[in-house]
């Protein structure tokens, strides 16, 4: 499959000084990107295309990727650092990543999520550089059906997630899911719970949703609190130590597995990063034996979505190059660039164009091995930023989160929005209610709709398609795995008794 | 100490307020109306988010604008609800020909279906030109049983077959409705939410037909994991040679040609002048040499996109009563 020649000329075509610039300024670029909510990654690139008009195909190529893959690690910053998500991808690593922090280990939660991330994208560039071709063929295979089941298994871990309060967990995840019910219907154009209002119509896009109800609830709930009018539970007890590279390893396990669980859902079109990390996570609460920790700091709950949603990104590349078929939308936007500079992504790409393949796996590598090894240093830097008084932070969330919210559509309506998930988020941390499964219902509300209906329109309305097809059956097997295991492991341990 | 320091943000934001507003009151002076356009930039409006077929076209076709005004003309993505936001957004601004809108037949679409009745296309805003045609193809995927839309139409008479596209309601939905009414097969319009997860459905067997703009599909042709089956044109596609042996649809005696198309339009009252020297521009753009490589590039260029003012206009009327009549066909409407 590799060609060794290829390989080396690869290699030699990345490393000269001005390709690693770009690589080094790219993921740096990607990183700061990532991490502002609403500024997203696909954004960003946008930004840069302008830009790579002025410069040959390959560096503009390897600018663009580096900036994809450094982007993927930004999200989980801002994630741990002041409980907002940069991008959803990394809703999953609020859950511990900022109960970390607020412990006062800002500088552990945010080394253990950068060098997470960086094994995961590795993983899944390795798997790339190797196995793309016959990998994208099997991703093929997965359709509606699969789709369907897939989610349905992101919906199924919520439970994992609200293991303390199941009931409120499963609520906010309905209500996720009504509003993913807002806006044209996906199948027949019907428009649904719109109320003649012209901006519903599009739906009700979920980042100013994500940026509401956990940026601006947060800041409500500290100022209610006034339990933080001296800084991040007082400035002085933050620890900038980060982890070093032995105590990393005894995760090992949890990253691997998080990886694979990320490369693979994240090569199938049209999933992307949110369902990697919510499975993972819940696969890491599964396994572990004190789950009463997960929720209140535990690495594991760092590490595991942060490798997911990293390899995700690796992976959703291999579908986009390969076939051309993008499987995010910030690959379809990098696609969208690679053909403006000429470059014709898809089956030809292999065989008319194997170096550029080989270059854009190379600096994606690069641009993670530098995040693996200067990662937690820089992260020093990041976790540094909670030592400003709360009073001046939170100003500034605020006013990135209402720049976030007007960049997606530049109107106001979705800073509205925004303001109003602020105050509902708020409302729902006053009683416990978890903003996490709201997002989580309805990022992936939309797509189990959409693929349950679509797959009984092919059928002609045939319910058993869902288990008469060998993969949605195991995987819907698996829903039921995660759905029925503590009651088994319960009624397992009685027995023994 | 803390004081002082949120006193002198607090300052300086209300400066910048303050500066904002400014200049947003002096660029709206009257003044400006009575010397020579353009004074400031002038926004074009694209309906959809960035990356997309229409984004590219128009952020190009911006830049290239720029380099002929003496002032830049700036894209803005307004997207949103099928491109409406984007109409309602320019329907919104003064008509001084400093907005110009980007618009594709999802417009008229909505037009003929009624989706925001404030705002219509044909009756508040004013071609300037037509830039762009796309053609759509129909492909099967390379182990298809069939092999040609004869085939294809014998077979669907009597069964149903299913056709990927995407929007339901929109122009996949219509072109496909119009070709079943056309030719009398039973289709079922399966909507994907994008282009991609279309193009994995076909190629993973999920539906049996594919419908998509040449561009789109060319390299999985090339590829031969796609095989064209039919062009919606009234001639068939010379320019491409994996086209040569695809008949084209008028050709088998189906009066069905629609596809895709781009164009910029202005809110209806815009001095004559001022269209008139936003028409001379995109004329001069257009036939560019910079422009015609761009075209090519992104195949574009196989079916004269090119409409003046009127010729636009004509041509808007017709396709509204194209979507109109299909959508009352089917009881879209």
């Amino acid at each position: 499959m590799m060609d060794t020649s290829l390989f080396f000329q690869a290699i030699d075509l990345v490393f000269t000084p001005f390709n690693l610039s770009m690589i080094v300024g790219g993921m740096l670029l990607g990183v700061f990107f990532g991490a502002l909510p609403g500024i997203s990654s696909s954004m960003g690139i946008v930004l840069m295309i302008p830009f790579t008009y002025y410069m040959g195909i390959m560096p503009s190529v390897i600018l663009l990727v580096a900036l994809y893959a450094g982007s993927a690690y930004g999200g989980s910053i801002t994630a741990i650092m002041f409980n907002t998500p940069g991008t959803p991808e990394a809703v999953a690593t609020t859950f511990d990543g900022y109960p970390m922090a607020k412990k006062g280990e800002a500088g552990k939660a945010l080394g253990l999520a950068m060098t997470a991330s960086a094994a995961g994208s590795i993983f899944s560039i390795l798997v790339m550089l190797m196995l793309s071709p016959t990998l994208s063929k099997i991703a093929l295979k997965i359709q509606s059906a699969e789709y369907f089941a897939l989610t349905l298994l992101g919906i199924a871990c919520i439970s994992s997630v609200g293991s303390k309060n199941l009931i409120k967990a499963l609520i906010t995840g309905c209500i996720g899911i009504l509003i993913a019910m807002i806006g044209l219907d996906p199948m027949s154009g019907v428009s649904r719970l719109t109320f003649d209002k012209i901006d519903l119509l599009g739906g009700v896009e979920f980042i100013p949703v994500m940026i509401g109800a956990f940026a601006m609830a947060e800041i409500l709930k500290q100022v209610v609190d006034k339990a933080t009018s001296e800084g991040f539970e007082g400035s002085e007890k933050i620890s900038l130590a980060t982890i070093k590279f032995k105590e990393f390893m005894q995760y090992k396990w949890t990253v691997l597995k998080s990886s694979i669980i990320g490369t693979a859902i994240g090569i199938l079109p049209g999933t992307g990063g949110s369902i990697a990390s919510i499975v993972s996570y819940g696969e890491a609460v599964r396994s572990c034996h004190n789950k009463e920790d997960f929720g209140s700091g535990k690495p594991e709950g760092i590490i595991a979505p942060e490798a997911a949603n990293n390899a995700a990104a690796g992976g959703a590349m291999i579908p986009t190059l390969v076939l051309g078929i993008p499987g995010s939308p910030t690959t379809a936007i990098i696609l969208a660039a690679l053909v403006l500079q000429g470059l014709q992504p898809g089956p030809q790409l292999m065989t008319e164009q194997p170096l550029m393949l080989y270059a854009i796996f190379f600096s994606m590598l690069i641009a993670s091995i530098i995040v693996f090894f200067g990662g937690r240093v820089a992260v020093k830097a990041f976790a540094a930023v909670l030592k400003l008084p709360y009073s001046i932070l939170a100003s500034i969330i605020v006013m990135f989160s209402i720049i976030g919210s007007y960049a997606i559509g530049n109107d106001m309506y979705q800073v509205w929005v925004m303001l109003g998930f602020g105050i509902f988020g708020f409302f729902m941390k006053q009683y416990d209610f978890s903003p996490a499964t709201l997002i989580l219902g309805l990022v992936l509300g939309k797509m189990m709709e959409e693929n349950f209906r679509r797959q009984l329109l092919l059928t002609n309305g045939d319910y058993n398609s869902f288990v008469t097809r060998p993969i949605s059956l195991v995987i819907l097997l698996f829903v039921a795995l995660v759905l029925f295991y503590p009651a088994i492991a319960k009624l397992f341990k009685k027995k023994q008794k | 100490m803390k004081k002082y320091l949120s006193v002198a943000i607090v300052g300086l934001l209300g400066l910048g307020l303050a500066l904002v507003g400014c200049s947003d009151k002096s660029s709206d002076s009257s003044k400006a109306d009575q010397e020579v356009y353009p004074q400031r930039p002038v926004e074009l409006v694209i309906p959809f988010g960035e990356g997309g077929a229409s984004d590219i076209f128009a952020r190009k076709f911006a830049e290239m604008m720029t380099k002929r005004l003496p002032q830049p003309i700036q894209p803005v993505n307004k997207k949103g609800s099928g491109g409406l936001k984007g109409m309602i957004y320019a329907a919104q601004q003064n008509n001084d020909g400093y907005t110009i809108l980007e618009i594709t037949p999802s417009h008229v679409i909505a037009d003929a279906m009624d989706k925001s009745p404030a705002v219509k296309l044909l009756r508040d805003f004013e071609p300037l030109t037509r830039i762009q045609s796309d053609i759509y193809i129909l492909g099967v995927p390379k182990n298809s049983k069939f092999t040609s839309f004869k085939d294809l139409v014998e077979y669907g008479k009597t069964n149903m077959v299913t056709f990927a596209g995407i929007s339901p309601g929109g122009l996949d939905d219509m072109t496909l409705t119009a070709l079943a009414d056309a030719t009398g097969m039973k289709i079922r319009f399966i909507p994907y939410k994008s282009g991609s997860e279309v193009k994995a459905a076909v190629l993973g067997g999920e539906v049996d037909i594919y419908l998509d703009k040449v561009i789109s599909a060319i390299n999985y042709i090339k590829d031969g994991s796609i095989r064209p089956i039919l062009v919606l044109n009234n001639k068939r596609i010379d320019k491409i040679k994996e086209f040569k042996e695809v008949p084209s649809s008028v050709e088998l005696g189906y009066d069905v040609t629609i596809g895709s198309w781009r164009g910029f339009v202005v809110k209806k009252g815009v001095p004559q002048e001022i269209k008139a020297l936003l028409i001379k521009t995109m004329n001069e753009v257009y036939n560019s040499q910079e422009y015609q490589k761009f075209a090519e590039l992104n195949l574009v260029n196989i079916r004269e996109g090119f409409l003046n003012a009127e010729s636009f206009s004509v041509d808007l009327e017709k396709q509204y009563k194209l979507f109109d009549g299909i959508a009352r066909k089917v009881g879209l409407k």
